[in-house]
């Protein structure tokens, strides 16, 4: 009787800590440096698993409610070329620049950059650097968004930042088809949530420049250019 | 993504204490016992924030690939847009509790288990309320409601993002 309590004891005892190093080996696996060995493995993220042709269907489904129905005069996108840029010059781009960049296939590829300086996107300076950089690039390796967030503002420095891309959109595709809030200082720091955007919708080409007020996180200013196919 | 008991009872508490405070609008003449889910026509006022919800986030190249996997799946859209809605109609205080079932008789699942294995970072869950703030305000929801609203779903946070 003694003895097999002993065994059970021993089994139990191993299976715990084959339990916990079992934990321990997995959660080091989904560290974001071990993630790779996963992917070969077989085991990558959902987010990664899902293919080019299922996130493209995806925007699509997405874009036909959110485009608009003339064409854009200009398609800006802070110094990008939507539907032209490729993702070798980007990559030199980002190099000149001396960019931190990492590349990643979440069924399109995209590369992100962080603290990416105003003059690199062909801004003035003062407009601050650019926290998150995204872009991402279509079956063909070509650009086909620029997601440029700036977070932890101040609300004087998010109400410029939000008024000078709201001016350089205005200064080419004139008056925007949606607005929302005020994009001064004061508004903007007035109460959590505050809201502030404007959006152009085209046919090919959506713009929407927001600022929120994250209560734990100062404002965030995004601004979102994305290409819509007019293929097909 | 490890099983956070700590961080699901944080998220239910600021659920609740948000569900409590609706209705407190200080830019609103909301009566006190007219919820925000009535006061903004109900159904398909929710129907519409989790539509327009839904085309930003799978605009978006950098949130699109998280749902392209349910998108591309036959009857799962759908799906995914009734526990949508029943999570904004519970959020407005409106006749559904989430977890719960949907209006297609379908069982949603909690936000841990529905964003296991996902890696979502902080960045992406930010631009996740920024889309859901245009949407709101978009929809005509006013400031002091969307304030009301929206802590709740920060709250999410450490159930989404790992």
């Amino acid at each position: 009787m003694r003895l097999t309590r002993r065994a059970v004891r021993r089994t139990a005892v191993a299976g715990v800590a084959t339990l916990g190093v079992g934990t321990l080996a997995i959660a080091a696996l989904h560290h974001p440096a071990a993630r790779p060995l996963l992917a070969k493995a077989g085991w990558a993220c959902p987010s990664h698993r899902v293919g080019a042709a299922e996130v493209q269907a995806a925007r699509d489904y997405g874009l036909a409610a959110l485009r608009g129905t003339v064409r854009a005069p200009a398609r800006p996108a802070l110094g990008f070329e939507l539907e032209q840029s490729a993702e070798a010059a980007v990559l030199r781009w980002a190099g000149q620049h001396r960019l931190r960049c990492r590349s990643e296939t979440r069924g399109l590829r995209s590369l992100e950059c962080e603290d990416v300086p105003a003059g690199a996107l062909g801004v003035p300076d003062s407009e601050g650097p650019v926290d998150s950089l995204t872009l991402a690039f279509d079956a063909g390796g070509r650009v086909v968004a620029v997601d440029a967030l700036r977070r932890k503002l101040e609300a004087r420095r998010a109400s410029d930042s939000l008024r000078a891309a709201g001016a350089r959109l205005a200064e080419r595709l004139g008056g925007p088809t949606e607005t929302m809030g005020e994009s001064d200082a004061g508004y903007l720091a007035g109460a959590p949530f505050r809201t502030a955007f404007v959006r152009y919708r085209f046919r090919d080409y959506v713009a929407t420049v927001a600022a929120v007020h994250l209560p734990e996180g100062g404002i965030a200013v995004r601004e979102q250019y994305l290409a819509v196919s007019t293929a097909g | 993504m490890p099983f956070r008991p700590k961080a699901l009872i944080r998220g239910a508490v600021v659920l609740a204490a948000a569900v409590s405070l609706i209705g407190c609008g200080d830019d609103s003449p909301t009566m006190s016992s007219q919820t925000l889910f009535e006061k903004y026509g109900g159904a398909p006022t929710i129907r519409t924030v989790v539509d327009n919800a839904v085309t930003a986030l799978v605009s978006d190249p950098v949130t699109a690939p998280f749902f392209a996997g349910t998108l591309a799946t036959p009857g799962r859209p759908d799906r995914l847009k009734s526990c949508l809605r029943l999570q904004f109609t519970a959020v407005f205080g409106g006749p559904a509790t989430y977890p719960g079932r949907n209006d297609q008789g379908d069982m949603c699942a909690d936000m841990v288990t529905a964003h296991r294995g996902l890696n979502i970072s902080g960045a992406v869950f930010d631009r996740f309320i920024m889309d859901v703030a245009v949407v709101l305000r978009s929809a005509g929801v006013s400031e002091a409601d969307v304030n009301a609203v929206a802590p709740t779903l920060v709250g999410l946070r450490p159930q989404i993002v790992s």
